[in-house]
């Protein structure tokens, strides 16, 4: 085969897959819209065009296929054959084979198509009575309705002015009994024109009736002779030979699609005047029939209108595209080169001689935008194609499964970069399978739960902010969290307790992890576990990240955004050592600078940075990549706050550079497999920066990604289970820290205005009572500090019923303490909580209740000999506050038991004699109102006093307390009020 | 003739020329054959061994493939020779007989 063959041969190829793509569409619209002339038109030219172009290079399998598909295609169009389901699949069957041709044309004979090529003939046999077909389209006179017509050659023999004439044959007496062979006379009609269709009489009776009786053939013949030679031509009576009325033709070809472009018509025959067009029945035979022309408004007549429609678009091959896109990529990075070169000194100064030069580049640079964008434009494609290809797979999914399905699409004409479209085809498909397969219930169990039998997939596309999101959405089950926990626990992906902890939100990520599945049973469709991690990684590639929304009962979407291109991409340029790295601004959320007050921490092995409320995990770029690091004394850089999907994490970078649009290059061979890079680029100066990619740096680095995919962990790592301490020194070296529960206020005096009385402290108030001042260091094992400065603070605790405060020279920051990081055990004592490691200082948490009582400050709650027989029951999550409330219980009551949370307080309470139990209310696993509930639905435990202690004091939680059967609320470290509870609940008269 | 029953699918050989001196006897003994494979799933027409068709010999092969249509089975001619393929074309008959046009 010639280089051009072959080339021909590849646009065949490129133009079949077109076609057979809107003929998959079609013919599952045509389910649905059986009558849509439109569509039946629609599919007779997709199917058509591939005969033809196959028929010129010889490709008979596939001509041979598509010709019977054709065949039955027009009986469809023509109203003489009833579309239904065992015809679509036969259709789409033959879809299947055809596809399969066009993509190995050399070995399409190997494709056996003899069955279904089988199935179609029989198919033509099945004609039903003639009716008007839908959309108004002229039903061909009785003498013609045998034919499969080919429009196009019927309008070329009126084109070239020839006559249509329908002859009727008998075989037997007009050619046999003549001496002929039927080969030969038939080789004579063909040596005198077109032989157009021909339709021969298949006989009512079966095979015993078979032999007898005459064959009868009619020919659609076309020729330039006039009638009555042709008859002593053919040696045919005159009775077997009709002509077609003109207008008959005319109107059946409007309704015809055209193959040939409108603008090869433009020499046709010119028309003949319209009195001349007169005859209105098929015509006796010795009229002379007069050529037709084509309908001035069908596309043959060559219009105007029709040569414009030619002229508004071009094919254009893929690989010039992309030529084009790289050409363009290159003048981008050559546009950032001049204009660095091009830009102004730093005085503003401009080198002698290149006056005007930054207006001509400003100008150059524009010009090169537009012409990079309008080339990207260039390359999209509406979604619209790759929308189409499910409606063949949902259909053929719903009759797998016995699921009535669904599927609109929304959005068809949204465009994305063909890159993209490529990429999301495999990541869409599986979600849809997994909405039919997992998501829509079959149609009984809908009608059950009050559903229309029919479940829905919607899958939409729009543009959102410079994005294009794209989402499948089902109405089926949802996603039931509960049972991918359990899921989860069960295939190892996530311990029982971690699994307890997450969120509904955090428990649908699940789906994400791999080797994670739900299905019941394991079927072919989905359900292998194999798949949704992929799907993630996938649209992750592409730049993208994937959402979940699910109503349980209802249904879930799953939400895509993704760049609009993939080509050139906007990206930060940062710097480690000598190297030059590019992140994605799409990545980027902000910049931040470590400093003295906002620094790099180190926590349980990892680097953290306190952003806001939050504590981010810090990844090193120069760490990571064995670049040499910067010592403790140098700049400490930048860190780049990331988001990756819900993650958000920090990049310790050490130089921010520019903004730059950059060309993304593919990675050489030796680089793909670090998984730290995505790509490469050029920079303006020239220099190759490795652009990072992020989804592979956070992979098993970020404290999170070791056990999973989830949030739920990131945010453990991440320490956001915290309490907000208040960290202060009192003129010692030593830092302190209060719970901000206990602290009513703060206020700054002057040392002056403290008197000593009693070898006491004491600050009278303008508006109050007179205030003790306590000195931590004066009741604390600590070193003692010198005279206090001019100004202190004074913090002025709440829910102690005594005028007192602490000293505190200095206010150092308010903060949060992790809740696994307090330490009981290295420093005890009166007054001491424990320690924790903050802000790289050791710090002792203050216990304000025996401070006080170190004090010699009466903090006791009266009548503790009342309580001293109780036997409490504590569930708190948090180990602070179990501290805490140790603590103040200990002394108090006879004997205090922990548990960890609401499920491992109900199975103590299972075995063990309690008088009362107190809970927190907000707790993994089970809540202080859910245990409490149970607790008063068992027939054993249903009058135990239950006491809430929460952190919050609002309506709706003491409302809820109420309604639970909760017996007292109290604020959690206020322990007289708790103890006055404790002393209502022993006697509640 | 030949008949071979496999796999459901009935092939039929016919083993000289289909027409008006032979396809009355070839009728008779096909009637009788298809009689013993009622449970024939697709039936196969193998005119390797044909070389002439006439239309008599057409009539027979329709008559085939109507018996085929009553059974509700797929009906397909197979080894035609490209003369008998190229009569088959011209009048139509092509598809009916699952006959590929290429030579």
């Amino acid at each position: 085969m010639s280089a051009d063959e072959t080339e021909m041969l590849g646009l065949f190829v490129q133009e079949a897959n077109e076609h057979l793509e809107t003929l998959e569409t079609d013919l599952v619209r045509l389910e649905t819209c059986p009558n849509d002339a439109a569509l039946l038109n629609r599919l007779f030219r997709a199917v058509h065009s591939i005969k033809g172009t196959a028929g010129f290079f010889g490709l008979t399998p596939i001509t041979d296929l598509a010709h019977l598909m054709e065949s039955v295609m027009a009986l469809l169009r023509d109203g003489r054959l009833h579309s239904d389901r065992e015809l679509i699949n036969l259709f789409l069957g033959s879809t299947d084979h055809l596809q399969v041709m066009v993509a190995a044309p050399d070995r399409a004979a190997e494709v056996d198509t003899r069955q279904a090529r089988a199935a179609l003939a029989t198919r033509l046999d099945f004609e039903a009575p003639a009716k008007p077909s839908a959309g108004g389209a002229p039903v061909l006179p009785a003498c013609l309705r045998g034919f499969s017509i080919d429009p196009e050659l019927v309008r070329s023999s009126l084109r070239h002015g020839h006559h249509l004439y329908v002859i009727e044959l008998q075989l037997t007496a007009d050619i046999e009994a003549a001496g002929q062979t039927l080969l030969d006379y038939f080789r004579d009609v063909e040596s005198l024109g077109l032989l157009i269709a021909a339709a021969t009489a298949m006989s009512e009776g079966g095979l015993s009736e078979a032999v007898a009786g005459e064959l009868q053939c009619t020919l659609l013949f076309a020729t330039a002779m006039e009638p009555d030679l042709l008859l002593s031509a053919f040696n045919l009576p005159a009775d077997r030979l009709t002509c077609p009325d003109q207008a008959v033709w005319s109107e059946w070809l409007a309704t015809q699609p055209s193959l040939v472009p409108a603008a090869s018509f433009a020499s046709s025959t010119p028309p003949p005047p319209a009195a001349e067009v007169t005859p209105q029945t098929p015509q006796p035979i010795m009229s002379t029939p007069t050529p037709v022309p084509a309908p001035a408004d069908s596309p043959a007549a060559g219009g105007p209108a029709a040569r414009v429609k030619t002229e508004e678009t071009v094919r254009i091959s893929v690989s010039l595209l992309d030529a084009l896109m790289n050409l363009a990529g290159e003048m981008v990075l050559g546009r950032n080169q001049l204009l660095r070169i091009a830009a102004p000194t730093r005085g503003g100064a401009v080198t002698p001689g290149q006056e005007g030069l930054a207006g001509i580049v400003q100008g150059i640079s524009g010009v090169t935008t537009d012409l990079q964008r309008t080339i990207m434009r260039a390359r999209l494609q509406p979604v619209g194609g790759l929308f189409g290809r499910f409606n063949r797979i949902v259909r053929d999914l719903g009759q797998k499964l016995g699921k009535e399905i669904e599927l609109e699409t929304v959005g068809n004409d949204v465009e994305l970069d063909r890159a993209l479209i490529e990429g999301l085809s495999d990541p869409l498909t599986h979600l849809i399978r997994n909405c039919a397969d997992h998501g829509i219930e079959p149609a009984a169990e809908r009608l059950r739960l009050g559903k229309p039998a029919a479940g829905k997939v919607r899958i939409s596309a729009a543009h959102l902010a410079g994005r294009v999101q794209i989402e499948v959405r089902d109405d089926g089950r949802g996603l039931n969290p509960d049972l991918l926990k359990a899921k989860a626990v069960e295939k190892g992906v996530l311990a029982a307790d971690q699994a307890a902890r997450l969120t509904v939100a955090e428990a649908w990520q699940l789906i994400f992890a791999p080797g994670f599945s739900t299905a019941a049973v394991v079927s072919d469709v989905s359900g292998r576990g194999v798949g949704m991690d992929v799907v993630k990684t996938n649209i992750e590639r592409l730049g993208g990240r994937v959402e979940i929304d699910s109503v349980l009962g209802h249904g879930t979407a799953l939400i895509i955004r993704l760049p609009l291109t993939l080509a050139i991409i906007p990206a930060l340029i940062v710097g480690c050592s000598t190297r030059r790295f590019a992140v994605p601004q799409l990545n980027l959320l902000e910049i931040v600078r470590p400093s003295a007050e906002r620094p790099i921490e180190r926590f349980g092995g990892s680097q953290v940075i306190r952003l806001r409320e939050e504590l981010l995990p810090v990844i090193n770029l120069s760490t990571l990549l064995g670049l040499p690091t910067r010592t403790a004394d140098e700049a400490p850089g930048y860190v780049l706050i990331l988001k990756l999907d819900n993650r958000r994490f920090g990049l310790q970078v050490e130089l921010v550079a520019d903004t730059e649009e950059i060309v993304v290059k593919p990675l050489g061979r030796h680089l793909q497999g670090t998984g730290f890079y995505s790509g490469a680029t050029l920079l303006g100066q020239g220099e190759i920066a490795l652009i990072l990619d992020l989804a592979g740096i956070a992979a098993g680095r970020l404290p999170s990604a070791e056990a999973s995919a989830t949030r739920a962990l990131t945010r453990e790592a991440a320490l956001i289970a915290t309490e907000r301490i208040l960290l202060f020194r009192d003129g010692s070296a030593e830092t302190f820290a209060l719970h901000i529960a206990n602290i009513g206020r703060i206020e700054k005096i002057a040392s002056s205005r403290i008197e000593r009385i009693g070898g006491h402290d004491f600050f009278r108030q303008a508006n109050g009572p007179t205030l003790r001042l306590l000195r931590i260091q004066d009741h604390l094992p600590v070193a003692p500090a010198g005279a206090l400065p001019a100004e202190v603070h004074i913090i002025v605790p709440r829910l102690i019923h005594h005028a007192v405060a602490l000293i505190a020279e200095q206010i150092l920051d308010a903060t949060d303490l992790p809740v696994d990081s307090l330490d009981t055990a290295s420093l005890r004592g009166p007054g001491v909580l424990g320690t924790a490691s903050l802000q790289n200082r050791l710090t002792v948490v203050v216990d304000l209740y025996s401070l006080l009582q170190a004090a010699g400050i009466d903090a006791k709650p009266p009548k503790v000999g009342q309580l001293s027989s109780l036997r409490v029951l504590l569930a708190e999550d948090t180990a602070f506050f179990r501290e805490a409330v140790r603590r103040s219980l200990t002394e108090v009551v006879g004997s205090l038991d922990i548990a960890e949370d609401g499920e491992a307080a109900w199975a103590r309470l299972q075995t063990g004699h309690y008088d009362v139990l107190i809970t927190d209310l907000e707790m993994p696993r089970l809540n202080g109102f859910e245990l409490t509930a149970r607790v008063r639905d068992d027939a054993r435990l249903k009058a135990l006093p239950v006491i809430a202690l929460s952190a919050r004091d609002c309506d709706d939680f003491h409302a809820k307390a109420k309604a639970a059967g909760i017996d007292h609320y109290e604020t959690k470290l206020d322990r007289e009020r708790l103890c006055r509870a404790l002393t209502q609940v022993l006697s509640p008269h | 003739m030949n008949a071979l029953y496999s796999d459901t699918t009935l092939t039929l050989t016919f083993d000289g020329d289909l027409t008006s001196t032979t396809v009355v006897s070839v009728r008779a003994e096909l009637i009788e054959l298809l009689k013993n494979y009622p449970s024939a799933t697709a039936l196969v027409a193998n005119l390797s061994q044909v070389g002439q068709v006439d239309s008599m010999g057409l009539n027979l092969l329709i008559g085939l493939y109507r018996e085929a249509h009553f059974r509700k089975i797929p009906f397909r001619i197979e080894n035609a020779s490209p003369s008998v393929r190229r009569l088959f074309g011209l009048l139509n008959l092509n598809e009916r007989f699952g006959v590929s046009a290429a030579a």
